[in-house]
């Protein structure tokens, strides 16, 4: 059986220094990187010197002075990679980058409330946890439990950069299925960059990020179906 | 305490889940990246939202539920209308391929391309798409050689219907700078100078 994420989403932090009133749709536009920007694809809360935030053609901004996040919930995914090379690569090069971190995200159904407990108890096994974990196995009505969040964590050196990646499962809080099968799961992988000169830009950063955009994302889909895929045999 | 095996329905518990960017990221970096500003916490404060309902969710979009009338809102605020982001859709592909726009006809193109996972990526396949499908802000960028994306995937709307859908994304790529052309000549010396000629031909 295999199984479709019901919401899936896309996020690229940047760390660094940044200007958040310089983030506004009608530059965006100006700039031809979100063009045909009409008034019933922009939703702008705050545009201020302090921090930025709007959502425009699905793809929601968010800019304080030291981060810049931008994410999305439709494919294909690049289209938010190419954002960043565009504004950062291009117009605003002299921005000071030194980190940057790709997540993908999703929300998937497994076929009961029942599969979702025995993936649960297949990566938390309740047996080391004593009595307590007995009462999370219960079925005498009087207690309930399992896993509620669980975080693996590699941490790596790829050519020079070191790079922490996570992988999170949860219960799904998004879907309101009845059954109660929802899951969640994020992997994100955070990314240093290495030898940054004194007086750096972003052209390192939006480099690195390019060339590891898509592999970053392949890696996270092959996790994630790793584990629909586990918990769609339970 | 949602929990994979709780019984009793999510919205009538309390959840702490971390499913928003500011739990994803490491640690020791969580001040850089920052929780949210006090006076955005507060903000949620005034307008009795949990931290849990707009602790930006980047799937759920969550991270737009703030305004700067709510951060000089007085307790008593009205509750602000949902992100719209909350409302969106979500569009998952099943199947992805790039390629360049060969040639253009009157009413249509063709594009050659690759799917984005083959091993070579060479493009080696062909498609004629009709200009009529073209969004009208990506007909601009319609022209011999623009580098294109075609998406088959499953799209999910608010109001949880699904349905396969079929999308073309023009690719917007940065204009390459004297840098660029810089290391693609010193890359393109370091092929020539690596090629072992054979003297004896």
């Amino acid at each position: 059986m295999h199984i479709n994420p019901d919401i899936a989403g896309c996020s690229i932090v940047l760390l660094g220094k940044f200007n958040p009133a310089i983030f506004q749709t009608a530059w965006l536009q100006a700039k031809g990187i979100e063009p045909g920007v009409l008034g019933e694809d922009v939703d702008v809360s705050i545009v201020h010197p302090d921090i930025a935030h709007f959502v425009v053609h699905g793809r929601a901004y968010h800019v304080e002075q030291g981060r810049f996040l931008i994410s999305t919930s439709s494919a294909p995914w690049v289209a938010i990679s190419d954002i960043i090379r565009k504004i950062f690569g291009e117009h605003l090069t002299h921005t000071p980058i030194h980190a940057f971190m790709v997540s993908k995200e999703v929300h998937f159904r497994l076929p009961s409330n029942e599969a979702r407990g025995n993936l649960g108890k297949l990566l938390a096994p309740i047996e080391p946890w004593g009595d307590f974990g007995k009462e999370l196995g219960s079925d005498d009505g009087k207690s309930t439990g399992g896993l509620q969040s669980l975080t693996m964590r590699r941490l790596s050196a790829v050519e020079g950069s070191g790079v922490e990646t996570k992988v999170t499962i949860e219960p799904s809080n998004r879907l309101k299925d009845p059954g109660l099968s929802a899951v969640y799961m994020r992997v994100s992988a955070h990314h240093t960059v290495p030898g940054l000169p004194e007086g750096y830009g972003a052209d390192r950063a939006v480099e690195l990020l390019a060339a590891r955009f898509e592999g970053l994302l392949e890696e996270a889909d092959g996790i994630i179906d790793g584990i629909m895929q586990v918990g769609a045999e339970q | 305490m949602n929990s994979f095996a709780a019984q009793v329905p999510y919205d009538a518990i309390p959840d702490d889940t971390s499913q928003g960017p500011e739990t994803e990221l490491p640690e020791d970096l969580m001040d850089d990246y920052g929780r949210l500003p006090d006076r955005m916490h507060l903000a949620r404060y005034a307008t009795g939202e949990s931290d849990n309902e707009t602790q930006g969710n980047i799937i759920g979009q969550d991270t737009g539920e703030f305004d700067v009338d709510r951060l000089v809102a007085p307790l008593s605020a009205r509750r602000p209308p949902p992100s719209p982001l909350l409302r969106a859709r979500s569009f998952n592909p099943l199947m992805e391929w790039e390629g360049y726009v060969e040639s253009i006809g009157d009413e249509d193109f063709v594009v050659k391309m690759a799917d984005v996972r083959s091993e070579n990526g060479l493009p080696s396949e062909m498609a004629t798409f009709s200009k009529e499908d073209l969004n009208e802000y990506d007909k601009d960028l319609l022209q011999e050689g623009a580098i294109v994306r075609w998406v088959i995937g499953m799209e999910r709307l608010a109001s949880g219907q699904r349905r396969r859908v079929s999308m073309l994304h023009f690719r917007r790529l940065p204009a390459h700078t004297a840098a660029d052309f810089a290391r693609a000549k010193s890359k393109a010396q370091e092929l020539i100078q690596a090629i072992d000629w054979d003297e004896s031909t």
